[in-house]
């Protein structure tokens, strides 16, 4: 087995009464694509920045790229790359002075940023609409933009919240290429969707409802047997409520 | 599109808008505090009639006759005896420091020139950075001459005492004069807060504001960031009211530019703090404008920038000199048409750099303990 990127131990967030994310635990190896599906509301996002250390949990614990993510969030900044739900960036900049901004933010010194910046904009595509306010982007582009972002600092962990949801498919194949590519040469990719055929690409796939992981496993360990990805888990999804 | 209009339609969007106020429990509160708060300061706290004007006086006599024109000052109505000094020159020097507005001189010599058919003379110093003040100095002043007069000789032409005014610091009453200054903290306030408290909101709306945390800068970073900037159009704005208020205006800085400068940098910590502030509590930039406006008007009419202080009630006089603004107005007033100096003014620059370094320190406490 490879090492460890991400480890959740009984990973909790109550709100009040309310228990948005209820004692998830799981692990994802270095260099591997996790996809982390389930329907809008389940808690995905909740725990994305418990990982992130944009949140801290009520209960439980978690460690990625071996650091407390509440504890060192200094550091693990450093190291992981976080891409938000939705279009965070600054829409009346243009795409340069927007990655020219998270490459200083991410304390990259002025040449380094540069370069960064040319490498990120290269790899996504955004290069050639450098000099465009983002504003003004499609929305694939506004998500290969945030993606570039995001990878401006060259992280080993990468958490992508939904990043490829209301992208045409074009966008969406060349994404998820990018994605794979990216995983083979040894960067980790937790990413949330709620899409099942997106889910089918990423080597394991950890499914939540209502808080609760109800399966964490390949393709295959989720179909359980039955003929596709969505009918073995209406399957698990049936059995959990019985 | 169908027909331009539409009944069921317009009460439908009508219905749905009253839902949209009656949900948002901030807005709603402000629809009623804003206009109960207006008419109980327009109504209630305003008072255009000046009256008991604070007044000081040097008795050089020492006379029985001095003694008996103070017991007729403290009886008017338009003058308020807050105390004595020792001399003319420590009774203009108690008007710099805004001790008082009005201050009286009465000459040694004064009991023999009254009973001596001699022209008696009371010298009375007004401050006239405000004109209506000053104004109502003068009629207080001739009505009391009258009533000397009426009481001493009623038959004689000319009256046996007079109280010759004499005005200090703007002599012609200018208005522009006692108002911009004034400006100067309005502008500076008004521009850090709002500029402030909408761009932080906006950034939390958008969503930029959780994806800097996510990157190695620290919520400490993230606010000074944020603030060193406004701070810095603050002091901009500062700088070009000051220069046209000197250029286009005529109106002289009497005192010490330097300190004037350095205590509006404490001010302007003070809008920036209460900008971070607001935009903690705002959950949209409605909400955020509404809020300051909410706050910016008791600074705008009770901190003594158009009406007297000292003309309020107490509960309104309580608004007032819990304003961060009053302190401010008095620093510029005193610095701009008076030249007082720092020993002149420490109460109020003391206030104002608590105010500043606690308002942000608040605010900078609240915005880490949650950012996003």
């Amino acid at each position: 087995m490879r090492p460890l990127a991400i480890e959740s131990e009984a990973l909790t967030k109550r709100y009040g009464p309310n228990v948005a994310v209820d004692g998830i635990s799981f692990t994802v190896e270095r260099g591997s694509l996790f996809g982390f599906l389930g329907p809008n509301g389940s808690g995905k996002s909740t725990t994305v920045k418990m990982l992130c250390g944009l949140l801290a949990p009520s209960a439980g614990k978690a460690r990625v790229d071996g650091l407390d993510p509440m504890g060192s969030a200094k550091q693990l900044h450093r190291r992981i790359g976080y891409m938000a739900q939705g279009f965070a960036l600054y829409p009346d900049l243009s795409c340069a002075e927007n990655l020219e901004f998270c490459a200083r933010a991410q304390g990259l010194k002025l040449q380094d940023a540069r370069e960064s910046k040319e490498r990120v904009a290269e790899l996504t595509g955004v290069a050639r609409y450098d000099r465009i306010r983002a504003g003004r982007l499609s929305g694939g582009w506004q998500h290969r933009l945030a993606l570039a972002a995001a990878l401006i600092h060259d992280p080993e962990v990468l958490f992508l919240d939904e990043p490829t949801s209301g992208v045409d498919p074009v966008a969406r194949r060349e994404l998820w290429d990018l994605f794979a590519a990216m995983a083979h040469k040894g960067k980790t990719f937790f990413i949330t969707t709620h899409d099942l055929d997106e889910a089918q690409r990423c080597s394991r796939i950890g499914y939540v409802l209502d808080g609760s992981l109800l399966a964490c496993g390949s393709v295959d360990e989720l179909r359980g047997g039955e003929r596709t990805l969505e009918d073995g888990l209406v399957a698990l999804v049936r059995r959990s409520r019985r | 599109m169908s027909g331009a209009f539409d009944a069921g339609g317009l009460g439908a969007v009508i219905y749905k808008e009253v839902r949209h106020i009656a949900r948002e429990p901030t807005t709603l509160a402000l629809i009623i505090a804003m206009p109960l708060l207006q008419l109980l300061i327009y109504g209630y706290a305003i008072n255009l009639h000046v009256q008991h004007v604070r007044s000081l006086y040097v008795d050089e006599d020492r006379s029985r006759v001095s003694t008996a024109l103070l017991r007729a000052l403290r009886r008017s109505q338009a003058f308020d005896i807050v105390g004595s000094v020792s001399s003319p020159a420590a009774l203009q020097r108690a008007l710099v420091a805004d001790r008082a507005r009005v201050g009286f001189v009465i000459p040694k010599g004064f009991a023999s020139d009254v009973t001596g058919s001699t022209h008696a003379t009371v010298t009375m110093l007004v401050d006239g950075s405000d004109a209506n003040v000053a104004q109502a100095a003068y009629a207080g002043a001739a009505a009391l001459t009258r009533a000397i007069a009426a009481r001493l000789d009623p038959l004689s032409e000319s009256p046996p005492v007079e109280i010759r005014p004499r005005t200090l610091f703007n002599p012609s009453l200018r208005t522009p004069n006692f108002l911009i200054p004034g400006l100067i903290g309005l502008v500076m306030q008004n521009i850090t807060i709002v500029l402030t408290a909408l761009s932080i909101v906006n950034e939390r709306q958008r969503g930029t504001l959780e994806q800097m945390r996510a990157m190695p800068i620290g919520a400490g970073a993230i606010v000074l960031g944020k603030l060193i900037p406004y701070g810095l159009i603050g002091f901009f704005d500062l700088l070009l009211v000051l220069f046209a208020m000197r250029a286009v205006f005529g109106v002289p800085v009497a005192g010490s530019t330097t300190l004037l400068l350095l205590l509006s940098i404490a001010f302007l910590m003070t809008g920036l703090g209460f900008g971070l502030l607001v935009s903690t509590v705002a959950r949209s930039q409605l909400q955020a404008i509404l809020i300051t406006v909410f706050f910016l008007m008791p600074s705008f009419l009770l901190s003594g920038m158009f009406f007297e202080i000292d003309q309020m009630p107490a509960p309104a006089r309580i608004i007032s000199y819990a304003l961060p603004m009053t302190y401010f107005l008095e620093i510029l007033r005193g610095i701009i048409i008076r030249g007082a100096g720092l020993s002149d003014l420490w109460v109020p620059a003391v206030v104002t750099v608590a105010f500043g370094v606690g308002t942000l320190a608040l605010a900078s406490l609240r915005f880490a303990a949650k950012p996003t």
